[in-house]
């Protein structure tokens, strides 16, 4: 009891320091960001990746028990799917703000350029946002008033769903991938590694939403969360090979910028954000509890144990995302850097500003909060794991 | 008896009387050759100057052209001035405007930058043309070089194609321009740019902790009113006020100076330049001075292999 309420007063801190970062960015404009000429894309746009893949990887999931039918996860199809929502407009909003003009950005439908990239993955975003939302409003709504076969109704929503969910987790990659004039981003693999990492985070935060919320006692909690620790280890030594395999091509290539990408990354002014955080904390840690978890069968039911894995592998995950699209930017400027031309906003670091996580923190706990009020008031918790399909 | 001072002052001027003529007529001489050369030299300078504002015989004004040489050469402003002319009177999408630059003649002086950033009435953290200043070799064989990099405006632009609502878009002109009242500021095109000719305005100003003079020309008042006069980028009067109207929160970016080709003038980098180093034109006049200048040996175009066919050529 004493925990829920400092996780309560921990979100109400969230949501106040957040409202302070709407009101400053509000009454100063973007001047109080941290980003500059060169690094234009920085916190909130790795925010925006993290919450957006980590939607997809959660609508993955969620098909486990609503499209496929898995008993493993019976049960939770509902939950999950509520959770790659809230995700998905924690990403949304995150992109929002990071606009110049966001007041603007209904251009983006009403005069599409469709040879770029990024209208595709917004008008996707878009798509697998409605789609979500429609197949809540169905999963929430009584039988009795739907005129079609609900579950019919329900597997052609996922079957339209599904694929679009897994090109919505590549978009980002696509996003990247296809600046030639970036040479690290400008890989072949990007839009491979996203949607895989973007699964990684969804199974974390499906590790989460078990451990604290999970019914220890439900028929198939021990096998599920099984399942869920193993399937999170090979995605975890998945994602040790990509992060392996796109720093050692990219510095192995010889390219310039991209070595100086990779260099950046490795041994740069944050090295301890790779290492510490995102190899170690986000990595090795989680491998060494989840291996645990699998082969201590006590630990099923210490949510603790699973809780921190799942935190680690977002937070991991997170940093994954900043390391990718920081760096990039940072070092791909040095022409300009040999002019004399000098001000913050041609500096080549950059550092978000308290503004900046203020926005985050308070996005975040905004979304935390409304998915626990909705997930409480549908009766989607204790999450009960059953045998035979959905409740 | 005269005094002894008296007799002093008689004994002088006796002396005097009686100083050679050889130097009192030799410093005489010698001024007198002096006077005679300044003169001569006064005269010749009133005439190299007044060979520029001596009415004509005829009693009508000269040609004036206050940058023609006493050889008859014209400085090439004139003539790209002409050809820009010329070029104005063509429907648009027969123009295709190109610059030049000689790096030869490049002294790193950044006037072009201070004069596209007065011209554009450019905010703090917004740059369209900036000089990369190269220093190469080892002591005592060393160099530097300058390279000043406005945007490219390329025949096939990365950012035009990245662009989510179309705001930047490459007119028939060749120009690659923004509409700020469409751009939503998502610096995607800044991020695909190759050439870092793109900038993003987060609504910085100069005066920003500049502190109050109350009744002096100085001080944040008067910063503040002359930052709120407008600027007449793509010939529309726009003012910055606290309201962070467009551009703030827009990509910015070099435009040839539009505003000031359809007035019939050269961009600003371009008048400004004390060594003459950039060249404006129409690359569809065969006979203009950017044509001329593209089919010499030695131009070139800054990263090629990109594919991005830039419209601004360099003379390494």
């Amino acid at each position: 009891m004493w925990l829920k309420k400092i996780i309560f007063g921990i979100l109400l801190l969230s949501l106040a320091f957040g409202g302070w970062g709407v009101f400053i960015l509000v009454t100063n404009g973007q001047e109080v960001l941290g980003l500059n000429s060169f690094v234009v894309w920085g916190l909130w746009m790795s925010l925006y990746v993290l919450f957006a893949s980590m939607a997809a990887g959660m609508f993955a999931m969620s098909t486990f028990d609503l499209l496929f039918k898995l008993k493993t996860f019976a049960g939770t199809g509902k939950v999950f799917l509520l959770a790659s929502f809230a995700s998905l407009c924690a990403g949304l909003a995150h992109i929002l703000v990071n606009e110049g003009r966001p007041e603007r950005v209904i251009n983006v439908f009403i005069y599409p350029n469709w040879d770029s990239v990024l209208t595709w993955s917004v008008w996707i975003y878009t798509a697998i946002a409605i789609a979500t939302a429609v197949l809540l409003l169905v999963l929430f709504i009584p039988e009795r008033k739907i005129p079609v076969n609900k579950d019919k109704l329900v597997k052609g929503l996922m079957i339209i769903g599904f694929p679009i969910a897994v090109l919505a987790a590549g978009a980002v990659g696509f996003t990247l991938s296809t600046q030639a004039s970036q040479a690290f981003w400008n890989e072949a693999f990007f839009p491979i590694l996203f949607p895989i990492f973007g699964l990684s985070a969804g199974f974390g935060l499906a590790r989460i939403l078990v451990a604290v919320f999970g019914d220890k006692k439900s028929h198939g909690y021990d096998h599920a969360t099984r399942i869920m620790a193993i399937s999170t280890i090979i995605l975890l030594f998945a994602n040790l090979y990509i992060i392996g395999s796109l720093l050692f091509v990219s510095d192995y290539g010889g390219n310039p910028a991209a070595v100086a990408a990779v260099e950046y990354i490795l041994f740069g002014p944050y090295w301890y954000g790779f290492w510490i955080f995102q190899i170690g904390l986000g990595v090795l840690i989680p491998l060494v509890i989840l291996a645990r978890i699998v082969l201590n069968h006590n630990l099923k039911h210490k949510w603790l144990w699973a809780a921190s894995a799942g935190t680690m592998v977002i937070v991991g995950t997170a940093v994954a995302r900043l390391n990718f699209i920081i760096p990039a930017q940072a070092v791909a400027r040095e022409d300009f850097l040999s002019s004399p031309y000098s001000g913050v906003r041609f500096a080549g670091e950059y550092i978000p500003t308290m503004p900046e996580w203020a926005v985050s923190v308070g996005i975040t706990a905004l979304f935390i909060v409304l998915f626990y009020a909705t997930a409480k008031k549908m009766k989607l918790l204790p999450i009960v794991f059953k045998n035979g399909g959905t409740k | 008896m005269p005094s002894k001072n008296e007799d002093s002052k008689e004994n002088k001027g006796e002396d005097q009387k009686k100083l050679p003529i050889e130097r009192r007529g030799f410093i005489k001489m010698m001024g007198g050759a002096l006077g005679v050369a300044a003169t001569a030299q006064l005269t010749t300078r009133v005439e190299r100057v007044g060979a520029a504002v001596t009415p004509s015989a005829t009693g009508q004004l000269p040609d004036m052209n206050p940058i023609a040489s006493a050889s008859g050469e014209y400085d090439v402003l004139v003539r790209m001035q002409e050809e820009l002319r010329l070029a104005m009177k063509k429907p648009v999408e027969e123009r295709k405007w190109a610059m030049v630059i000689n790096l030869r003649k490049c002294v790193g002086c950044h006037a072009c930058t201070i004069a596209c950033v007065s011209e554009n009435k450019l905010p703090s953290g917004v740059v369209y043309r900036w000089v990369m200043d190269e220093e190469s070799g080892t002591y005592p064989n060393v160099a530097r070089r300058f390279i000043p990099r406005p945007c490219m405006h390329c025949d096939n632009p990365p950012c035009t194609k990245v662009c989510p609502v179309g705001a930047t878009y490459k007119q028939v002109d060749g120009t690659v321009v923004i509409d700020y009242n469409r751009c939503i500021g998502c610096r995607f095109c800044i991020v695909s740019c190759p050439y870092t000719a793109r900038v993003m305005d987060y609504g910085d100003e100069y005066y920003e902790d500049t502190p109050e003079a109350e009744g002096l020309i100085v001080g944040q008042e008067q910063a503040e009113a002359c930052v709120e006069a407008p600027n007449f980028e793509y010939t529309t009067k726009r003012n910055r006020t606290e309201k962070r109207n467009s551009p703030v929160g827009n990509a910015r970016k070099c435009h040839f100076c539009l505003h000031r080709l359809e007035n019939g003038m050269l961009p600003a980098c371009v008048t400004t330049c004390i060594g003459r180093v950039n060249y404006f034109g129409d690359l569809n006049n065969p006979d203009s001075m950017v044509s001329e200048m593209v089919a010499q040996p030695g131009i070139t175009r800054i990263k090629e292999e990109a594919g991005t066919e830039p419209s601004v050529y360099y003379l390494f």
